[in-house]
């Protein structure tokens, strides 16, 4: 069958190739493999692999010309890297669609990703890193009717791994630009999208003990509105009865809400986005668990860290089952200043010799203030709740402030302080455990001896508040990173994790981590060795768990 | 314009199915049923619910049933044995075979609970408190070649986070069961939490195809027709997703609550007097039984 789709496809590239030879073809893609040798580590947990090695790669071909365009991704994971879901084995297509664009018409059949509007509604994305992939396979129409005036139309299942899911997604999706109606419209500073979205999902009623609705709906409205660097924007989606694995079969409808505004100008940034999500779990199966084919995403509204034990310690999941969540983030250039020179011709001390970037971001999700359904029983309503209404239970919280500025003209550095609550009991899905309070120092410095070489430290610390109400969990950390850079073509890094605050000292353990790269041209090598923590791996709300291992590593990625 | 929003108002009406009464005609209580008085719960230990799906014309299937009687026998009442016929191949009456394999032990409740967390790896499979074992897709089976007799016992020392008793008994005038279990929750639990009841019958004589292999010493290979189906699942009471009892994080510790179910037998083959009802406290989110108990219906 894949054989098969193979063949069909560059039977299509090839036909294309030959009857529209007015312009060039090309084809491009990129090529990953990670390949990883795991020694057991009793200390650190990391179990034994029986196939010793384990990886994962995928490659890439697209192919264009004018206005088509086709391709395929070939992935192996033989078998998946420790901590990718399970599902993921063997060999295979992955990914392959054609598609073509004429007359303001776009067609892809196939495979494809699509978004409508913030994504609470439909979006099939890929997030590599996560192993999340619920792309469509089937139909895609775009359509450009008016100046202004954008339609979508999707049809198809999503995958599951190397198969698909047993529900059918289709859905329309409509946005106006009113100011590309008229020219008088267009004339106008203030300018303003409206859109409008259905997305349906049929699965057929596999339980005998509840009578489930086969067609579940959904719908959406949402409105932006941009006038010089102000932004104010909206989406409203509502869903209808869905009982599935998430909710517990409960027959509540869903619904969300997720508000953002942005100011912006020379030197100074502010935004504040608020959000209600209320039932929305929307999955093309039920039955499935995991980040398995869902249809829709829920917008993080936290900050995605990036420094070791900011990003992979405490990272929030979004929760599809109800949350109430506000983020608002600032930031302000504090401009240079020049001095004269002093009189006796010596340079004045100036603190202001360069300019600093601060930016502040504080973000907190609720749980909803909701009520059980005392007739649950009968109704299967699950509770009820007031809309936009947060619950005093605090899920999780980030204040965290950055402080970044050069010292030289060789030198700089950044500074970041992160405050975080954080409900591991819910989060992570524990019994007992509780809320964990973690302050976080991450202080980064880069030092740059020519255009070519830079020499970068990090040292973060992190500790948890070991007082009532809180919950210690591991205790205290400590991370140091060293960094040498020769441009383009070499990098080199150490990294050591010490969890020296941890009650239990035969896992007061370090994670020592080394790696070496190596760029040449489209083409990087990387080869690392080491211990890696047990930590959670989370991209836009979005986590996986993964475990801890020790072993070598070896990555190529490459460009054509 | 007008066209295109017609055709989307045409669609979405067509894609939504609205489910007023999700349950059907379930009875939830029958009003015969006199609710008991529960004696303080002394138990400190995890029970624990092995499920075993099965049918009678699975020829390996009595290998499971044998290590789970073993461990049982091992360990003792804190093991409960719930035997699941599922599967058509395996667990549908034969008509080319009669008289043997007609009795269909096949449950709604029971393909409701195979298609929730099982439907991978095949008969014979078990699961051990619905434990998330593996990743998905077979997340809650385990294979019963694979030896689960360690994973059974490093459960049976937990503490419990909710304590779990039942009464039960049968009205014979009414063919009804009723039950009630009393649920007391030992630990702050985060998150929502159902209660499950289900009705066996113990020692059913019934067919049974047999290997040869892994089961019952006394038993020869082939087809047995005095085979002994223990703990068969008859009925899953309050459907197999029962009711939510406990919001997580609202929930005190020595909060007790009594919870009740009944069931109107009209099947005459069964036996009343094997009766047993299997009641359980699961965690809503990832599914694991925190506690069960088992009650003689009396």
């Amino acid at each position: 069958m894949k054989k098969t789709a193979l063949a069909v496809l560059l039977s299509v590239i090839y036909t294309a190739s030959y009857t529209q030879n007015s312009e060039e073809a090309q084809i491009h893609g990129n090529i990953q493999t990670d390949v990883q040798y795991y020694n057991p580590d009793t200390i650190i947990g990391a179990p034994p692999v029986p196939e010793k090695m384990l990886m994962n790669g995928f490659a890439n071909i697209n192919f264009t010309k004018g206005n088509f365009s086709a391709g395929v991704r070939y992935e192996s994971y033989l078998n998946a890297l420790l901590g990718f879901p399970e599902g993921y084995r063997g060999t295979g297509i992955g990914y392959r669609y054609a598609s073509y664009t004429l007359d303001g018409i776009e067609v892809t059949a196939g495979n494809f990703y699509e978004q409508f509007g913030s994504g609470m509604i439909l979006r099939a994305y890929e997030e590599r890193g996560l192993g999340y992939d619920n792309a469509m396979d089937g139909f895609r129409v775009k359509y450009n009717p008016y100046r202004g005036v954008y339609l979508k139309g999707v049809y198809g299942k999503q995958r599951l791994f190397f198969s698909q899911g047993p529900g059918i997604v289709r859905g329309v999706d409509g946005e106006v630009v009113l100011n590309e109606l008229s020219d008088s419209l267009d004339k106008l500073k203030t300018r303003v999208v409206l859109g409008g979205s259905f997305v349906s999902k049929y699965q057929a009623d596999d339980n005998q003990s509840l009578i489930l609705p086969e067609n579940v709906g959904s719908y959406a409205g949402r409105i932006n509105i941009y006038r010089g660097g102000f932004s104010l924007g909206g989406e409203y989606v509502e869903k209808i009865n869905d009982p599935s694995a998430d909710n517990n079969f409960i027959y509540k409808k869903g619904r969300g809400l997720i508000i953002n505004s942005a100011y912006s100008m020379k030197g100074f940034g502010a935004s504040f986005t608020a959000k209600t999500i209320d039932n929305m779990s929307y999955r093309s199966d039920r039955n499935q668990g995991q980040q398995n084919v869902f249809i829709n995403y829920i917008p993080a509204t936290t900050k995605q860290h990036t420094y070791n034990l900011p990003a992979t310690l405490y990272p929030y999941a979004v929760q599809p089952n109800g949350e109430v969540a506000f983020q608002g983030d600032v930031s302000y250039k504090l401009n240079k200043v020049k001095k004269k020179k002093n009189e006796d011709g010596t340079k004045p001390f100036n603190l202001r010799k360069y300019a600093t970037y601060i930016s502040v971001n504080w973000s907190s999700a609720f749980a909803l203030d909701s009520t059980p359904d005392a007739n649950n029983t009968v109704t299967r309503q699950g509770y009820t709740t007031r809309f936009f209404r947060p619950d005093k239970r605090v899920y999780f919280s980030d204040f965290n402030v950055e402080l970044k500025r050069k010292l030289s003209p060789k030198a700089r550095f950044t500074y970041s302080y992160f405050n975080m609550r954080y409900d591991k009991d819910l989060i992570e899905g524990k019994v007992g455990t509780g809320v964990v309070n973690a302050s976080i120092h991450v202080l980064d410095f880069t030092y740059k001896f020519n255009s070519k070489k830079s020499l970068r430290f990090e040292a973060q610390h992190l500790g948890t508040n070991k007082n009532k109400p809180y919950y210690k969990d591991q205790g205290n950390w400590v991370t140091g990173l060293v960094e040498y850079t020769i441009s383009p073509g070499w990098f080199f890094a150490v990294l050591d994790q010490y969890n020296y605050g941890n009650d239990n000292t035969t896992q007061r353990i370090h994670y020592l981590f080394g790696s070496v790269g190596y760029i040449k041209k489209a083409n990087r090598f990387t080869l690392s060795y080491g211990r890696q923590r047990a930590g959670i791996f989370c991209v836009g709300g979005v986590c996986r768990v993964v475990p801890a291992s020790n072993g070598i590593t070896f990555s190529l990625t490459s460009t054509f | 314009m007008k066209n295109l929003a017609i055709l989307i108002a045409l669609f979405a009406a067509f894609s939504c199915d609205y489910v007023e009464n999700p349950l059907g005609d379930a009875i939830i209580v029958d009003p015969s049923c006199v609710e008991p008085t529960f004696a303080p719960n002394t138990n400190t230990k995890r029970n624990v619910i092995i499920e075993d799906f099965t049918g009678f014309r699975c020829n390996n299937c009595p290998a499971a049933a044998y290590q789970i009687d073993t461990i049982k026998g091992n360990i003792g009442k804190q093991i409960i044995p719930v035997a699941v016929h599922v599967v058509d191949q395996f667990a549908a009456p034969d008509p080319s075979k009669a008289p043997k394999y007609q009795t269909d032990f096949r449950t709604p409740g029971g393909t409701d609970i195979w298609t929730a967390y099982g439907g991978v790896i095949g008969l014979p499979s078990i699961m051990i408190n619905r434990i998330d074992t593996f990743n998905n897709p077979a997340r809650f089976q385990i294979n019963y070649l694979t030896p689960f007799n360690e994973q059974v016992r490093k459960l049976i020392d937990d503490v419990p986070v909710v304590n779990i008793q039942v009464k039960a008994n049968y009205i014979a005038s009414k063919s009804l069961v009723c039950a009630y279990a009393e649920t007391e929750v030992l630990s702050t639990l985060a998150d929502d939490h159902s209660i499950v009841f289900m009705l066996l019958e113990d020692s059913i004589i019934d067919w049974q195809l047999y290997s040869g292999a892994g089961g019952y010493p006394f038993y020869s290979a082939g087809d047995i027709p005095d085979y002994i189906h223990k703990h068969v699942l008859r009925k899953s009471m309050n459907n197999y997703l029962g009711e939510t009892i406990i919001t997580g994080g609202s929930n005190a510790v020595g909060d007790k609550a009594i919870w009740p179910s009944s069931y109107i037998v009209t099947e005459s083959s069964w036996d009343p007097t094997h009766f047993e009802v299997v009641a359980f406290v699961y965690n809503n989110r990832t599914k694991e039984i925190m506690q069960a108990y088992k009650a003689n219906v009396e």
